[in-house]
């Protein structure tokens, strides 16, 4: 039996695929899921990737986190829209925090101040 | 006089646009049929379907973790296994171990703007997933198009043409593609393929794909199967480096939760820079 000339590449390598995106996400710690509360500083409706900059209080300091997501493309059809959240607005995200520990993560999940949740899975395919 | 001239001769070529306009419209476009609706439309493979419903995992934590003994993480072997691009040629013996060879090597990860960059062909018949793996066909009578949202452009020339005389034919990432509709099915015919990864995947990871030369020769036919799917029957024969043609199949279902194309451009707002061999995320 003659072995896959890809199996023997890639066993070298922990490679993760860029799904839906640019890049891989070894960077996020896709075991782990955090809640991160906090007000919308502002919406990158960005490509390659969209971003939400969150301030986030946290025992009386304040910090921005960068939550990042997907394209805008791909970000519409999970049905988020520009103005989806806007600066000033209250929002709880569930996130796979860096690995390294730095204020930021992959989105999961975004909750607004009235309990709309959006993800960045599409609903209906 | 020559106002009353222009009015007359623009009344008797409405008379014309008018009278011929309902007989255009009634013609069908080519590869269309009252049960067939064509190959119009946006389209994503098959493969991002099921990445998009989970029936392939590649997101959880479970997916990503490669196995105790080394090895692909489960949903990175699975994505491979489904795409028959990734498959394994009919090398002969010589290219075979060539191809084992040069799938030794680790490789580097490329640039994030790199790998969205416009894909060649065939890749561009997997749709990238920085392209959030769609496309748009565009079907005229003299050709038809794949647009995809990283700016590529596939020419599929369907107005009768032959492939350029070999003095004017020089290898590009796309090749040169001419078609001809047999009923509904579209038949491709494509050569002067520049030499590099026949999938995405082997430009967005370190990954060996098939290595061909530039003497190979592509014939698809791409139909649509059913109204929610499209799919494209490949042939690869390559001379220098294959015992047999290769057949291939892709899957493309039908997008319906957009109507339109969005342009990427990686440029915009990059903030993954590659430092120290691994992606990073830039802070405000």
């Amino acid at each position: 039996m003659r072995a896959h000339p890809i199996a023997l590449g890639v066993s070298l390598l922990a490679a993760t695929l860029p799904v839906a995106a640019h890049h891989s996400y070894a960077m996020f710690d896709q075991t782990r899921q955090v809640t991160v509360q906090g007000t919308v500083k502002e919406v990158q409706w960005t490509n390659p990737h969209c971003f939400l900059q969150v301030l986030v209080s946290s025992h009386g300091t304040m910090s921005e986190w960068s939550i990042e997501m997907l394209s805008p493309l791909a970000m519409y059809r999970a049905g988020w829209r520009p103005a989806s959240f806007q600066s000033g607005d209250k929002i709880t995200l569930v996130i796979n925090p860096l690995k390294n520990g730095g204020y930021g993560g992959y989105i999961v999940s975004a909750t607004d101040a009235r309990g709309r949740v959006l993800s960045s899975k599409r609903v209906h395919p | 006089m020559n106002g009353r001239i222009g009015l007359r001769t623009c009344i008797v070529v409405g008379v014309i646009l008018g009278a011929s306009a309902p007989q255009a419209q009634q013609r069908p476009a080519p590869g269309v049929t009252a049960s067939v609706p064509g190959l119009a439309g946006l389209w994503e493979t098959e493969i991002a379907r099921k990445v998009q419903t989970g029936e392939i995992d590649v997101l959880s934590a479970a997916a990503n973790t490669p196995p105790p003994g080394g090895g692909l993480p489960p949903g990175t072997a699975e994505l491979i296994k489904q795409n028959q691009l990734l498959g394994n040629p009919p090398y002969i013996r010589e290219w075979e171990q060539k191809a084992r060879t040069g799938a030794q090597r680790t490789g580097t990860l490329p640039a994030a703007h790199a790998i969205c960059s416009p894909p060649g062909f065939p890749a561009i018949m997997e749709i990238p997933f920085a392209d959030d793996g769609l496309f748009e066909i565009l079907v005229t009578p003299a050709e038809t198009l794949l647009l995809t949202a990283s700016g590529g452009v596939r020419h599929i020339y369907t107005d009768g043409r032959q492939h350029p005389a070999a003095r004017d034919l020089w290898p590009t990432p796309m090749g040169d593609s001419i078609g001809r509709w047999e009923g509904t099915t579209l038949v491709i015919d494509t050569i002067a393929r520049k030499v590099g990864p026949i999938s995405w995947f082997g430009s967005a990871l370190p990954i060996p794909t098939a290595q061909l030369s530039s003497r190979a020769h592509f014939t698809e036919h791409l139909r649509r199967v059913d109204f929610d799917t499209l799919q494209d029957d490949m042939t690869i024969d390559d001379p220098e480096r294959f015992a047999h043609p290769w057949r291939i199949s892709i899957r493309y279902k039908r997008v319906t939760d957009i109507d339109r194309l969005l342009t990427v451009d990686c440029r915009e707002n990059e903030r993954n820079p590659v430092v120290n061999g691994q992606f990073t995320l830039t802070p405000p």
